[in-house]
């Protein structure tokens, strides 16, 4: 990273190889739709070699830095685009527990996945309602409480509480 | 705790209304709780 932040195009094609693959699932996962998710994918790269000088060790892992940034990215796109057909299909996300929990046996990424399915296993069925939808849903705290008909503190807590379980499910220094 | 305190964790998963991380990027700053809490993932 710290090469990229010089401008070495070799060490930006090394981090793309390393990580372009991830960073399309988690984006794609949001979106669904694998022509968005290549645009914002390329969006993405475009951010990491620009804002390469701005990534500090300190604040956590490359890939953790990259995954966030791919994250807020395809979340953005969900809320720009939103077009009212695909809104309805992920209206269909919050018909159960079961649907959900499909989510996320779908999730395919190599070394955290057990562990991070175990961790969503650990959480309480509506923790886990509440996060899944924020986070692969792309909803905000606001439509989440809409769609599940809860008082939008309730959903906060939710959120924040379903997070907590996985962090410490995780094994993960706060 | 504070109402704005528990929007951390929609903080992390960019669950937050644009005035509501308006709001909660002003109480980022000055709250270390918080910045601890969300670990400067963003």
């Amino acid at each position: 990273m710290t090469l990229c932040s010089r401008g070495h195009e070799d060490a930006f094609t090394e981090l793309y190889d390393l990580t372009s693959q991830r960073i399309y699932g988690i984006i794609l996962r949001v979106l669904r739709s694998p022509d968005h998710a290549a645009e914002v994918t390329q969006e993405v790269y475009v951010e990491v070699w620009r804002q390469s000088a701005r990534y500090s060790p300190g604040k956590g892992s490359v890939i953790a830095w990259m995954t966030t940034m791919a994250h807020r990215r395809a979340v953005d796109r969900v809320r720009s685009v939103s077009s009212e057909m695909a809104r309805d299909e992920r209206y269909a996300l919050h018909s159960g527990d079961r649907e959900i929990d499909q989510v996320w046996d779908g999730v395919e990424q190599r070394l955290d996945i057990e562990r991070v399915r175990k961790g969503m296993a650990s959480l309480t069925a509506i923790q886990r309602e509440a996060l899944t939808l924020a986070y692969f849903g792309g909803y905000t705290q606001s439509q989440v409480a809409q769609l599940l008909k809860l008082p939008l503190g309730t959903v906060k807590t939710r959120i924040r509480d379903g997070l907590i379980g996985l962090r410490d499910a995780l094994g993960v220094e706060a | 705790m504070s109402e704005i305190h528990g929007a951390v964790g929609a903080y992390v998963v960019n669950a937050l209304d644009p005035d509501e991380l308006a709001e909660f990027e002003a109480h980022l700053a000055v709250c270390p709780t918080c910045s601890r809490e969300g670990c400067g993932v963003r």
